[in-house]
């Protein structure tokens, strides 16, 4: 659950807890002056005649308590329903939130607070009715107030894998700070997490009451051996003067993508790149990709075409998603005489579209008598998993990796390349001008300054934007890295460096990391202007994924790379360089 | 030599522009003694309801005594419309594959890909490697996603330049690369055309600039089947205040602009001139149109005659009956045929002063132009042209002779002759 969801409803779980504290036969919490939540054990019968009942709607707490919501047309029906309304409305104060969502939420942390969490579609559905209740009566939320107890709550409880888990959460300091802190897992064994958890201030939760505030905490959670049971986890929580609070922790499992995508924004919680919670994030997805990697296997192959013997080089290309652009670019390699003698491999990293991809690759191949081989794996393995099991298979001394978003300008390109690569002394990663669809620069080779975040070093294309005609960008020269839009390396040298390194989250810093590695071995990366290309960056690979994963793998790169990093981009300050008298 | 035409529909399941011209040249070619000509119109889906006849061909004869002309029943659902792009190869490496093999013709000529695709011209290079492939450009559907009328979305403007960005402009729901590629998909497909027929200059220019060579694209315009002009004059004292409009009934026509025109006319000068609309699916536009026009017609009751939809082999007999063929419209045209049946008929025409309307009329020469949209132009050009004495009689006497499509098919395959000697290149 995002963070802003348990901020918003932080009000509302201390009206929640009203019922709590004095046990009534049926608990009322006005929303306003139409809308009010009914909770009674079941069996007491409805509450209200329909007479003056506009709207409702019923959730059943496993059959112990009920919650009814209940809408009026007009604050006098509701007063005939309740007498007495008018007074609990006085003197309330209001509700944070009009939208939907915080309804949801707090429909939510209603269903929390009793232990019994709610339906999604039942949250969903009721929401949807107290939303429509609003809009029909806009007045002010009236709400009887409440305060005094420890809260905790659990933001995330993430499986990484079989035995280790990112518990992530916050609790209400109006107690002092916690003596402890531990999960209780769903066979009743407890994790103290009391020294493991790291801690940071929450201000992004607005007090509920002068003078609270909140903590939040974080932490990997490893277990000796494997709980059998998928769910029931709880997280408790001890404070100095004896309250206890306690918070259900439902587990998230499933696609890795979706766990990365709730765990990657806790890298800079503590806003310290170097502190505990930036390392306990990084142990997490580092977990989380070796997890994937261990199940992560090649499962279809399919050759279109006549496989092409003795090829020049091999072209791989990932697909992911936007499938439709295999045609566009074999439309265009079509028209290449040189095409011959390449050999194409796409490698399918979304394999749920495998059917289709392997139907289109048959006839496409025939249409456009491209020979080509279609791959794909059991599971999304990532850019960086899915281009190493393409490389794999390839059988040229040359490898060109390329983005299925990359369009050649004009015929008879890889032979040049491959020819200019085999003409550059210690080359390791060589780089074409990649063009976007106004003829500006989209890259130019790749350098490196330092993030305003201070997590790392960024990344910046050379000349990006400007017209491909800008003549600085039409020397050949040696640049710290080249994108992996594009990039040709020799088969042996890819592997002996590592090939791509698969710790990285999807499509990013893969290409520079590769480069870095090859220059510490003494190589170097080359930008060819000569070759020309389109680009239409983020097509492949929608750039909002990448903004959120790119925080964590600018980190992990600079970490790794800090020192040749600075040594590259040194290189490129030098005003007279090697490069620069041979090719200026 | 044999040529196959292929079209993307034929006249029999509809008879507008592109169907009725391509019809009336394959006849003319079949006429001839010197070549061989098969016709391959797509059937089925969107144009006609017929699915496909038999199983395991999609190929099937036109009419059970012609062996020349057959259907392609590739269904229509499987064309993207953005890209012009058939969605199942298969129909066309299979079935079209072998008909190609089957025909083996030398010459193919496009004269439309919509619903075949793009990718057809890439089969036929496959399936027959040698012949030469001609494509006639009837409209500018590959350089503009709005079916090629080459008019903004947003304010009618006329375009002149396609871009990704200005693409985007029209359509803000598509990506700027989107376009992109739909440009570099249609460009990678027509490279395989040896020569392109452009029918008007202007048409031919706009391809130029959108990058198709030079060296491939040659001006020749639509050859018609010709029919001897009428002479009578149709009033008693010699004013020629018969007006006709014939065609589409859409906002791209510009029939709003004649008809507010017809206002204006009736409002200065009542009894000046009368119109006779022969009009065509008004039914097919957007509602917000058809409101348009129905209300301008209740308002010019006095001067206007809405005679209703009309086939296209009445044309020539319609237009005995007015002095003057208006052709309004607001988008650029190509070489339109309204224009060339008026001339058959001995009509001059009023067009607007833009595009390929203009190359084929010459003002105070065979016809009148006015400002393109602007209904008063067109009102006081009209005036001039039913008061002015002996101004019809003038521009009637100098209209050029009808180009026939004999002379047309001549032509055409001059051209296919020189393209097979040539290795494929003409010039």
């Amino acid at each position: 659950m995002p963070a802003h969801w348990s901020a918003i409803t932080a009000n509302s779980l201390l009206q929640t807890m009203r019922f709590f504290k004095e046990p009534a036969p049926s608990f009322r919490l006005w929303l306003n002056h139409h809308v009010v939540v009914v909770i009674a054990p079941v069996g007491a019968g409805t509450v209200v005649s329909s007479r003056w009942r506009a709207v409702s709607q019923v959730i059943d707490f496993r059959s112990q308590l009920r919650a009814e919501l209940l809408g009026f047309d007009s604050p006098a029906d509701a007063e005939r329903a309740f007498p007495g309304a008018a007074g609990e409305l006085a003197g309330g104060f209001s509700l944070p939130g009009e939208s939907w969502s915080r309804d949801r939420s707090f429909l939510l942390f209603l269903g929390r607070a009793l232990s019994w969490p709610l339906p999604p579609a039942e949250i969903f559905l009721m929401a949807e009715r107290l939303r429509a209740i609003r809009d029909a009566h806009r007045k002010p939320c009236a709400m009887p107030l409440f305060a005094g107890r420890p809260v905790l709550c659990v933001d995330l409880m993430a499986k990484l894998d079989a035995r280790s888990f990112y518990l992530k959460g916050w609790w209400r300091n109006c107690h002092g700070e916690a003596s402890r802190l531990s999960a209780v897992s769903p066979e009743g064994e407890e994790h103290d997490l009391t020294s493991s958890a790291v801690h940071f201030p929450r201000d992004d939760i607005p007090a509920a009451f002068e003078g609270d505030r909140y903590v939040g905490f974080s932490v990997l959670l490893e277990l000796d051996r494997p709980s059998p049971l998928p769910d029931g986890w709880r997280v408790e929580m001890q404070t100095p003067d004896g309250f206890v609070a306690e918070a259900p922790a439902p587990t998230v499992t499933g696609e890795s993508s979706i766990i990365l995508g709730k765990v990657l924004p806790d890298l800079q919680i503590g806003g310290d790149p170097g502190g505990r919670a930036a390392e306990q994030v990084d142990q997490s997805i580092c977990r989380l990709l070796a997890h994937r990697l261990e199940k992560y296997h090649l499962s279809h192959e399919l050759q279109c075409g006549t496989p092409v013997s003795n090829p020049l080089v091999s072209v791989i290309i990932p697909l992911y998603g936007r499938i439709d652009l295999m045609e566009h670019q074999l439309a265009h390699f079509s028209l290449d005489p040189g095409w011959a003698r390449i050999e194409l491999i796409y490698v399918l990293d979304s394999p749920e579209h495998w059917q289709r991809v392997a139907w289109r690759a048959e006839w496409l191949s025939r249409l456009y008598n491209v020979s080509l081989k279609v791959i794909t794996s059991n599971c999304s393995g990532g850019y960086a998993a899915a281009t190493n099991s393409g490389a794999r298979l390839a059988q040229s001394k040359l490898l060109l990796l390329l983005n299925s978003d990359v369009l050649p300008v004009s015929p008879g390109w890889v032979e040049k390349m491959a020819g200019l690569y085999q003409s550059r002394f210690r080359v390791g990663a060589m780089g074409p001008k990649l063009l976007f669809e106004d003829n500006s620069i989209q890259h130019a080779g790749i350098g490196f300054c330092p993030s305003t975040d201070h997590f790392g070093w960024d990344t910046f294309a050379y000349f990006k934007g400007l017209h491909k005609n800008h003549p600085e960008s039409d020397r050949a020269r040696v640049v710290p890295a080249v994108t992996g839009a594009c990039l040709m390396i020799d088969r042996e040298l890819f592997w002996r460096t590592g090939g791509l390194d698969q710790g990285y989250v999807q499509g990013d810093f893969e290409d520079t990391d590769l480069c870095m590695r090859l220059r510490e071995q003494g190589r170097e990366n080359w930008y060819e202007p000569q070759i020309e290309l389109y680009h239409l960056e983020g097509v492949s690979y929608p750039l909002s994924s990448r903004i959120a994963n790119s925080v964590y793998n600018r980190w992990r790169h600079s970490r790794k790379w800090s020192a040749e990093i600075e040594s590259a981009m040194a290189a490129m300050e030098k005003p007279f360089d090697r490069t620069a008298q041979i090719y200026a | 030599m044999k040529i196959l035409y292929i079209v993307h529909n034929h006249s029999e399941i509809r008879s507008s522009g592109v169907e009725v011209y391509s019809a009336e040249l394959f006849d003319a070619m079949r006429a001839r003694p010197d070549v061989e000509t098969v016709l391959l119109a797509k059937g089925g889906a969107p144009f006609s309801s017929t699915v496909r006849p038999h199983e395991g061909t999609m190929i099937s004869a036109v009419h059970a005594g012609d062996d020349s002309q057959y259907f392609f029943y590739n269904e229509g659902g499987d064309y993207d419309h953005f890209l012009g792009a058939s969605c199942a190869k298969e129909h066309l490496v299979t079935y079209l594959d072998r008909f190609l093999r089957d025909i083996r013709p030398d010459v193919v000529h496009f004269h439309h890909t919509l619903f075949l695709g793009y990718d057809a011209i890439r089969q036929v290079r496959n399936s027959v490697p040698s012949a030469a492939i001609v494509y006639t450009l009837h409209d500018y559907v590959p350089i503009c996603h709005r079916n090629g009328q080459l008019l903004r979305t947003n304010n009618r403007e006329r375009c002149l330049e396609a871009s990704p960005r200005r693409c985007n402009e029209c359509f803000p729901e598509i990506a700027p690369r989107e376009f992109f590629l739909r440009e570099r998909f249609i460009k990678a497909q027509l490279s395989l055309v040896d020569l392109f027929i452009a029918p008007s200059r202007f048409l031919a220019d706009r391809y130029i600039a959108w990058g198709l060579p030079q060296d491939k694209i040659v001006c020749e315009n639509y050859g018609r089947k010709q029919v001897q002009p009428q002479s009578r004059r149709l009033s008693h004292d010699g004013s020629k205040w018969r007006f006709g409009f014939f065609g589409q009934m859409s906002l791209f026509k510009g029939i709003h602009i004649l008809l507010d025109a017809m206002k204006v006319l009736e409002r200065r000068h009542p009894g000046a001139a009368h119109l006779w609309i022969h009009g065509n699916n008004l039914d097919l536009q957007p509602v917000e149109f058809q409101n348009t026009v129905a209300t301008l017609l209740g308002e010019t009751k006095q001067n206007v005659t809405d005679a209703g939809a009309f086939q296209r082999s009445e044309i020539r007999q319609l237009m005995d009956n007015v002095d003057w063929v208006v052709v309004p419209s607001l988008w650029w045209e190509n070489s339109p045929l309204v224009i060339q049946e008026a001339f058959m008929c001995g009509r001059p025409v009023i067009c607007s002063d833009v595009g390929g309307m203009l190359e084929a009329v010459v003002p105070y020469q065979n016809g009148l132009s006015f400002r393109v949209g602007d209904s008063v132009s067109l009102a006081e050009t009209m005036l001039h042209a039913a008061i002015t004495p002996g101004l019809w009689e003038t521009l009637r006497k100098q209209i050029p002779p009808g180009y026939s499509v004999e002379e047309h098919a001549g032509t055409l395959v001059g051209y296919y002759r020189q393209l097979l000697a040539s290795n494929h290149a003409i010039f």
